[in-house]
């Protein structure tokens, strides 16, 4: 029987590459692409010093120095630090939050260069709240829901969602776990555990108008050049495209991760904290989506076999004024 | 392609690596490697798609994101390796923006205008029923197949890029190579 499966592996084997080999790019593909390759290409800014060599007059010096003090500027801008993890800033001052009502609210810039941290208020009131000590609070819906890939026990008090296969947008993800959306302003907070392995891997916050139109916040695993690898992602879909801004920000194993995702009118903008009180900003999307829900997600994985869980311990909605 | 030679005519041609390195000054150097790797590249993302406009564009992206990378490319591992790290996230941003229901069942019937005669239509066919079967692995298994029989990937080479050990991914490939033998119409086109 063994040798009967090899030898009919070692046919499928031969039908593989035979296949393989017919396949062809065609020619004027080839040529085009690399024509193009060959314009984009951008040789690194290099100093050449026979020819500083060959500078013999006053102007041709002076001309040499002011390029040198340019160069000088990019290069110390270029090793300038840009992105420093969360992990690694821990003298950061933060202000104590103030109970005012009428909050300031940071100017999101689309990349922050640097952590901005900022005092996020107090909010106004307290519509919801679930724990996850008990069973799940009556206000929340599954879509799609696979019993098996969700838990309140395995961890008690921290619901548990299996990170599945299967894609937001492409309308197959298990366990979307949502609620209505709140009117007016409001802010979603939840505590996330997660330590995403697999390609797409992704946990944390969403709000919801279809699958074409929704924005999620949370931890993820992402290797595309866009990417960072293990992060945190702050991503929104317009009528079924992703923006290309993700707010990319390095995880560097981060575990437990707080989440904040406000909405101000069309304005989203999500924060990260490493222990509930210090906020960071991670940035602003600006989008005329008309939300319907509100929730949590763990998903989008492309093993399919993939059984990472993601854990969250409590979720909150907070309205803004 | 002299300039990319090592001293002297009886040099070997560079390697990768070496190609690599130069790449980050000359156009030349990258076009090389671009030649080097480009139909395999293609092949991956044929056998993943099924088509020729999303192959193709696919394969763009592949390059242009490797040309805006190379200084990124340590040498560590192969070149092949590295570029094909980048080709199987294109495909999985392919994938996930894309709306799977629609997508796989129209990706096998779109007609390619580069296999207009019967034998390129017959070998357009036996693709789609590849893309088709492999469709119907777990995506491991399916990536394992593609890097090696399609990319020509060596088994330590595709274990880079799928970051799993080579044992791992030998015995995804032979559980792929029995998943299309006992579960897809592959069976059928080998015993005809």
């Amino acid at each position: 029987m063994n040798t009967f499966n090899h030898s009919e592996n070692d046919a499928i084997k031969k039908l593989l590459e035979e296949t393989a080999q017919k396949i062809e790019p065609s020619f004027a593909f080839t040529a085009q692409l690399e024509k193009h390759l060959k314009q984009t290409h951008k040789p690194k800014a290099g100093i050449n010093m026979s020819n500083i060599k060959k500078i013999t007059s006053p102007i041709g010096w002076a001309f040499a120095l002011v390029v040198l003090a340019i160069a000088f500027n990019w290069i110390a801008s270029q090793i300038a630090p840009k992105n420093i993890p969360a992990t690694n800033i821990p003298e950061v001052v933060v202000t104590e939050s103030t109970p005012s009502p009428s909050p300031t609210i940071v100017e999101s810039s689309p990349t922050p260069t640097a952590p901005t941290f900022v005092t996020l208020p107090t909010s106004t009131a307290l519509p919801f709240r679930d724990d996850f000590d008990g069973p799940l609070d009556k206000d929340w819906e599954w879509l799609r829901e696979k019993d098996s890939d969700w838990s309140l026990t395995n961890n008690p008090g921290w619901l548990e969602i299996i990170a599945g296969f299967g894609l937001i947008n492409g309308g197959n993800m298990n366990n979307l776990l949502l609620q209505p959306v709140p009117e007016g302003n409001f802010e979603l907070e939840t505590k996330l555990k997660f330590k995403p392995t697999e390609e797409m891997e992704f946990a944390g916050l969403l709000i919801y108008e279809n699958a074409a139109n929704h924005i999620q916040f949370g931890h993820a695993f992402c290797h595309a050049p866009s990417c960072t690898g293990d992060g945190i992602y702050f991503e929104n879909m317009v009528r079924g495209s992703w923006n290309v801004e993700n707010f990319e920000f390095e995880a560097d194993n981060l575990e437990i991760v707080y989440l904040r995702l406000r909405r101000e009118g069309n304005n989203f903008t999500a924060y990260i904290s490493q222990n509930g009180e210090d906020w960071q900003l991670i940035g602003t999307h600006i989008t005329e989506m008309n939300p319907l829900s509100v929730g949590l997600i763990s998903g989008q994985s492309f093993d399919r076999d993939g059984q990472n869980p993601a854990q969250f311990d409590y979720f909150i909605i907070n309205s803004l004024p | 392609m002299n300039s990319l030679m090592k001293t002297g005519s009886t040099s070997p041609p560079m390697d990768d690596i070496q190609l690599a390195q130069l790449s980050r000054t000359d156009s030349d150097a990258f076009a090389e490697l671009y030649q080097r790797h480009v139909t395999r590249v293609y092949r991956y993302h044929m056998a993943h798609v099924g088509n020729v406009k999303d192959a193709e564009d696919l394969t763009s992206q592949t390059f242009i994101a490797a040309l805006e990378s190379i200084k990124s490319f340590r040498g560590t591992g192969s070149f092949a390796a590295w570029i094909f790290g980048i080709a199987a996230n294109k495909k999985a941003m392919f994938f996930r923006s894309s709306k799977p229901q629609v997508e796989l069942d129209e990706a096998l019937h779109i007609s390619s205008p580069k296999l207009a005669s019967d034998r390129l239509a017959n070998q357009h066919l036996q693709l789609d029923s590849i893309t088709r079967a492999l469709k119907q692995l777990s995506s491991d298994r399916a990536d394992a197949i593609t890097l090696i029989f399609f990319g020509g990937l060596s088994n330590i080479e595709a274990s880079r890029v799928m970051k799993k050990s080579e044992a791992s991914v030998k015995m995804l490939v032979s559980r792929g190579l029995q998943d299309l033998r006992e579960r897809t119409s592959l069976r059928l086109e080998v015993e005809e």
